[in-house]
């Protein structure tokens, strides 16, 4: 339990904390315990390659699942305790401090001073116990998150905002909500912010519908489905004559075993682009954008609430996102892309909402009215060259190399597929590639099937280069790269003078700049 | 002191007053590329001989080919490096660091001192008997390294960019 001391000054409140080490609440297990699970599904080759060495020895299916699961369920439970058990916390007026790991302890001290940002998580099993958060630390000079405090009380982390907001240098945190708030004093400060875009359960729907992997879905299907018709034949074989399924669908003709297994494809792809909208609705539901004195916060989540932050001085540019399908529908995404943080995604925005909220995160940028310019097509022919005409040639000595067998048509379809796709595949970066600039922002476009539109400040590149080959200079062109925090962006083929014009201009605008990057 | 760049001055495109690399930065790489073929040259004679003792046609066939052919990679790898080394160059003043270096593929590489978040000056097991040392330029999201300086040289320019920086941090509070 953490006593706070509070004492009145000058019409201000500030916090003493007097803390004990102490461990967080034992409902943090559950959380450990997904990561552990989340860590285990990441590992699926080194868990396959072990499930190859267990059957081999056991030569038993079942045998192995069980042993397999087993396993799993020990590991993560283990490692679960042990998280929750090795992880321990201390407060102090000017600091958290802050011990983990099993194998690898860690001790990290952290003065309220170097705290820019608190995030927070609360996954739904989290408030069937009580009123719990995970807490997520980011300081200046981390590139990700410093620390994490799992399962604290909503009061606490209200306690510990007010004892950083109280420091002298936490200028970039948001205000320190008044004492008289209450437990959930913080939640009452969000509110108090402006609310600049709420988004409905409808577009978070159609979020999900347009972000599923609906090709990976179709290229697996259309890979397995002589497989998945040979499956349902043996079963219609096994059936025997008057089976309930002949019987309760007189209509259908088991012969057309083919137009079945189309029926049950489709069905499944209703069924998937379902799950994916309701996971979608689940993960974003109630997503709310305000306005804060150093930046925006996000609120999103249902199965877990989730908030983000981002500071204004560490956003560094923002990235409209939209797929072949949200284009066709009008939508697209907006992402705030952060340095140093994780970006905040506003989704399926639509034509209405993204002027107003463009101006907001970029006031004063033209990209309605600005003409994005591509490289030259040479690009596009070089790499048919070099890439895509000697797969060809491949394909055709394959085809010319003997008597046409099943290898070698499959060695000669599969190159010649492999050439096509990178063909379209560079073309298809050129035609999406281009830029734009004016005084204050450069515009890069780029993508293949989804497109990407960035507006960064120019103030904040970092770092940029001019290249040239030989037939570059023949011909009067240039490859330009142009670093930042986040990436960076190269866009090939570039006439030289409009070339040194960006690169130039990007450099000019540091230089005269006064603003910090960050 | 590190010079002001003349008002006017553009980062790209002008012919500037670069400096280049002393010719021992170039014996240096080029014994660093023999070693390397000469590693691979090893690699590809234990390949041979154990691919022999498994009498795989397609395994001695791709190996000998890399025997055969290594000889000449290296000999036009080599020059290439010789003459891209000896055009690489770097200019440093207050204002930024730049690098040119390649040969067939020319790059021009800019980073103002604004940005610069670290400087390092790296001695690697090859530079070291000659007495040079890499200069690495850390910004966010890119590192310029200028290679093959003396390194009292790369000690020098690191201390003056550093004065230029903790100075321009000064004037901006």
């Amino acid at each position: 339990m953490i006593t706070t001391k509070s004492v009145i000054v000058a019409g201000e409140s500030s916090a003493t904390l007097e803390s004990q080490w102490r461990r967080s609440s034992f409902v943090a297990t559950l959380n450990n315990a997904q990561t552990a699970m989340r860590i285990l599904g990441r590992s699926y080759m080194e868990v396959g390659g072990v499930a190859v060495v267990l059957y081999g020895l056991t030569k038993s299916l079942s045998l192995t699942v069980a042993i397999l699961l087993g396993a799993a369920i020990g590991i993560v439970a283990i490692s679960a305790l042990l998280s929750y058990w090795f992880l321990k916390f201390k407060i102090s007026s000017a600091h958290i401090e802050i011990m983990s790991g099993v194998f690898k302890r860690a001790h990290l001290n952290i003065p309220f001073e170097r705290v820019q940002q608190l995030s927070t998580a609360q996954p739904l099993y989290y408030r069937w116990f009580g009123d719990f958060v995970d807490v997520m630390i980011d300081t200046a000079g981390s590139d990700d998150t410093e620390a994490r405090l799992p399962a604290i009380r909503q009061h606490e982390l209200a306690q510990l905002q007010q004892l950083i907001a109280g420091r002298p240098h936490a200028a970039s945190l948001d205000e320190p909500y008044q004492s008289q708030a209450g437990v959930d004093g913080h939640v009452r400060s969000e509110e108090n912010s402006d609310i600049i875009f709420k988004q409905n359960a409808s577009s978070l729907l159609l979020y999900g519908v347009f972000q599923n992997k609906l090709l990976w879905y179709l290229a697996i299907a259309i890979g397995f489905f002589e497989k998945f018709t040979e499956a349902l034949s043996n079963i219609k074989h096994r059936l025997p004559e008057q089976s309930v399924f002949l019987t309760e669908l007189p209509m259908v003709d088991v012969d057309h075993i083919t137009g079945i297994a189309v029926a049950m494809v489709f069905a499944g792809l209703i069924v998937f682009l379902g799950i994916s909208a309701l996971l979608s609705f689940m993960e974003h539901y109630g997503f709310t954008l305000r306005r804060t004195s150093d930046g925006y916060l996000c609120t999103e989540g249902w199965l877990k609430k989730v908030m983000h932050r981002a500071a204004k001085r560490k956003i560094q540019g923002v990235v409209i996102r939209r797929n072949l399908a949200e284009t066709w529908f009008g939508r697209q995404n907006i992402i705030i892309d952060q340095f140093g943080a994780s970006n905040v995604t506003l989704p399926c925005v639509d034509s209405a909402q993204i002027t107003p909220l463009l101006q907001e995160l970029c006031p004063g940028h033209k990209l309605s009215s600005v003409s994005l310019q591509r490289g030259n097509f040479l690009f596009v022919v070089k790499n048919w060259v070099l890439i895509s005409l000697p797969l060809c040639v491949l394909a055709y000595a394959f085809a010319n190399a003997g008597p046409m067998n099943d290898d070698t048509k499959a060695l000669t379809y599969f190159t010649l597929c492999v050439s096509i796709g990178l063909a379209v595949f560079h073309f298809l970066r050129w035609y999406r590639r281009a830029y734009a600039h004016d005084g204050q922002y450069l515009y890069l476009r780029r993508g293949r099937l989804v497109e990407k539109t960035m507006i960064i400040d120019k103030h904040k590149l970092q770092s940029a280069s001019v290249g040239q080959n030989p037939l570059m200079k023949k011909l009067g062109l240039c490859t330009v790269t142009l670093y930042f925090s986040t990436g960076k962006f190269c866009i090939p083929y570039l006439p030289y003078q409009d070339g040194l014009a960006l690169a130039n201009s990007g450099m000019d605008a540091v230089m005269r700049s006064n603003k910090q990057w960050i | 002191m590190l010079e002001q760049a003349a008002t006017g001055d553009v980062h790209f495109g002008t012919v500037w007053p670069f400096q280049s690399l002393p010719t021992k930065f170039q014996i240096a790489n080029q014994i660093s590329i023999g070693l390397m073929f000469l590693a691979l040259w090893l690699a590809v004679q234990v390949g041979l001989i154990l691919v022999s003792e498994k009498d795989t046609v397609t395994g001695t066939t791709l190996l000998r080919a890399a025997d055969d052919f290594g000889v000449y990679l290296w000999l036009i790898y080599t020059v290439y490096r010789w003459f891209a080394d000896g055009l690489t160059c770097y200019r440093v003043n207050a204002d930024e660091v730049s690098l040119q270096k390649g040969w067939l593929h020319r790059v021009h590489s800019t980073t103002p001192l604004k940005r610069v978040q670290n400087i390092e000056v790296v001695q690697g097991v090859i530079y070291r008997p000659f007495g040079l040392a890499e200069l690495r330029v850390l910004s966010a999201g890119h590192a310029l390294k200028i290679p093959g300086l003396p390194v009292k040289e790369a000690e020098r320019i690191r201390l003056e960019m550093m004065q230029c920086i903790n100075g321009e941090a000064h004037d901006h509070h």
